[in-house]
């Protein structure tokens, strides 16, 4: 399997070179993914030579075969593991990241609004701050079961534990965004007597953009991370409460839990891409983005 | 902007930042409503910008230099500021007086910490006078700024990166509301005047220096101010580029029938520009001399080999040298 896995990286290597006639756009799609895909295979290998050495003369259905099967299941079992489970683990994800998405987009909202209200006024920032601070010193873990106390519904709870990751580093970026105008804009401005609103309008709020999607980017996977802690807490359907149950019911079974982790991990980086792709569309200026 | 007015008999009401400086409203208990808006958009729309630009720069208007009137009137001023970090105060300007007449183009030219910026600054109401006073066009400075009576053109282009050179140049006519099919006509034009018709929808990092100065000047010009204040804008570029913006620079001066108050360092490009520069000395910053040019208009690419040129430039040279 080891050697199936890893042939179609060695085997296209070639096409690499300059003298191979391709279309631009496969082409170039190909530079961008061949070394993900050449690290990704490297893993699985390097995995399954461990899992390998570690089953190493071990009877199957021995206690020390499902203890060691407890600790790193075989890579082709992950993805076994994965395919015969993949309805409910799709189910569960889809649920996990609909209600994140949720939270995410709140969060984001209320984040820059205490943003806009923060810059108004410097004592604003000096009552406020602290406890915007504060908030975030309370650990997730420890905060979930106190507002499920209070919300005891499921999905509120997860999008309100969600909402309250993201608005932070909103709140945070932005406000530094929203002051991030030089004084020569600034008196531009002020030499076409614009009023407050029209500052706001057409300088500080485009020149926060770029930090409020670096805040964002930083969010989504925080936001996912806090719909499942929420999860953890008890509830019906998503990725936390899986986890759950196969932490329980699943001895010497450790690659359902392994495929479930790893799923999670692809949502994350999924969110992650699609609030990038966003950031593209929507700040094209940035310097990371020019074309000349 | 609305001002109500209850008048219950004959009435005058002193608005000295008003093109007319009295509104009589007859004997009537009315409630009137005065638009101030209409009055802090002078000669907004009877200028046509010019067509096109002309290869070389000719005289301004005939009647620029027996004008009376002085768009800027700078009375005894003096800026003290405080040093950064310490209790002390500098003195950056010391009893400045000063008189541009309308359509005058005066640079002001020193050495740095002479003031020439601070007084530029004073002028567009970004800064204010420790004493003193300045009034343009007639106004104090603050309401001259509140009526968008000046174009400034800063030290760097700052444009904005997030729109593309269309739509910087409409920047300030967004801010003041203009409708869409006006901010594309004035930008339009003033795009073609400063040569750049065909950059439309490029962005500002898309642009050479010299072409992001061009933007700026354009959409200085865009709300058609009657007067332009600018502050070394052309430091920053080769002196090619430099030599050609000075040309086109003449050029939109005799066209649009502004007033320029220049500031440089450097005596070349205030010489060739100027009808008068205006010689600072620093600590504390003063006026050490006035020098009007007499050289002729139009001024070409050819001025600068005049003889006379030569003479006013090492003169202000000694004069710089001299106050120093």
């Amino acid at each position: 399997m080891a050697s199936l896995r890893t042939t179609p990286n060695t085997a296209v290597k070639p096409t690499l070179k300059p003298e191979t006639v391709q279309t631009g756009r496969v082409q170039s799609l190909w530079r961008i993914f061949w070394p993900p895909a050449l690290t990704v295979g490297l893993i699985i290998v390097l995995w399954q030579v461990i899992y390998l050495l570690l089953t190493n003369g071990l009877e199957e259905d021995s206690l020390a075969y499902k203890r060691q099967q407890s600790i790193l299941p075989s890579p082709l079992k992950v993805i076994t593991g994965f395919t015969e489970n993949s309805d409910i683990f799709l189910d569960a994800a889809c649920v996990t990241l609909t209600n994140a998405l949720i939270g995410f987009l709140i969060g984001a909202v209320i984040g820059y609004a205490l943003a806009l209200l923060i810059d108004q006024a410097r004592w604003v920032e000096r009552s406020f701050y602290v406890y915007i601070v504060a908030s975030q010193m309370i650990p997730v873990i420890a905060l979930a079961p106190i507002l499920y106390g209070i919300i005891k519904d499921e999905t509120m709870l997860k999008i309100t534990v969600s909402a309250y990751l993201t608005f932070f580093p909103v709140t945070v970026n932005v406000l530094k965004g929203l002051r991030s105008v030089n004084t020569l804009s600034l008196e531009l401005m002020h030499t076409y007597a614009a009023s407050r609103r029209e500052i706001y309008l057409r300088l500080r709020i485009p020149a926060s953009l770029p930090f409020l999607f670096n805040a964002l980017k930083i969010a989504s996977t925080g936001s996912l991370i806090g719909a499942i802690v929420a999860e953890l807490m008890g509830g019906n359907a998503g990725l936390g409460v899986l986890i759950l149950k196969l932490q329980y019911s699943s001895y010497a079974r450790s690659d359902r839990l392994w495929a479930l982790i790893i799923l999670a991990a692809l949502v994350g980086m999924l969110f992650f891409l699609a609030v990038s792709l966003v950031e593209r569309l929507v700040v094209p200026w940035q310097p990371e983005y020019r074309k000349k | 902007m609305y001002v109500i007015i209850i008048l219950g008999k004959t009435t005058k009401i002193p608005f000295a930042f008003l093109d007319n400086p009295y509104i009589v409203i007859g004997r009537a208990n009315l409630l009137k409503l005065a638009k101030l808006s209409d009055y802090h958009k002078p000669n907004r729309e009877d200028k046509p910008l010019p067509e096109k630009l002309q290869e070389t720069a000719v005289a301004p208007p005939s009647d620029f230099v027996e004008t009376n009137n002085s768009a800027i009137q700078i009375n005894q001023v003096s800026m003290r500021y405080r040093a950064p970090g310490r209790g002390e105060t500098v003195l950056a300007l010391a009893e400045v007086s000063l008189e541009v007449g309308e359509r005058e183009f005066v640079s002001l030219i020193g050495p740095s910490g002479c003031g020439k910026t601070t007084l530029l600054r004073l002028v567009a109401d970004l800064l204010q006078p420790t004493t003193g006073s300045i009034t343009v066009r007639g106004k104090p400075a603050s309401m001259a700024r509140q009526n968008r009576e000046y174009g400034f053109v800063p030290q760097a282009p700052t444009l904005y990166d997030w729109r593309n050179v269309l739509k910087n140049v409409e920047l300030p006519l967004e801010i003041m509301k203009f409708s869409k099919a006006e901010r594309q006509k004035r930008a339009t034009e003033l795009l073609s005047l400063v040569g750049l018709a065909d950059f439309h929808h490029k962005y500002p990092w898309q642009l050479s220096g010299g072409m992001q100065q061009r933007v700026a000047i354009a959409r200085a010009l865009s709300f058609k101010p009657s007067l332009l204040l600018m502050d070394e804008p052309f430091g920053a570029l080769d002196e090619m580029t430099r030599e050609r913006l000075n040309t086109e620079l003449l050029n939109i001066w005799r066209d649009t029938n502004t007033t320029v108050v220049f500031v440089t360092h450097s005596i070349p490009e205030a010489v060739f520009l100027s009808s008068r520069v205006v010689v600072m000395s620093p600590r504390p910053g003063r006026i050490a001399k006035i020098v009007p040019i007499d050289l002729p208009y139009p001024r070409v690419f050819e001025t600068r080999e005049l003889p006379r040129y030569f003479e006013l430039v090492s003169q202000i040279r000694q004069n710089l040298r001299e106050y120093e």
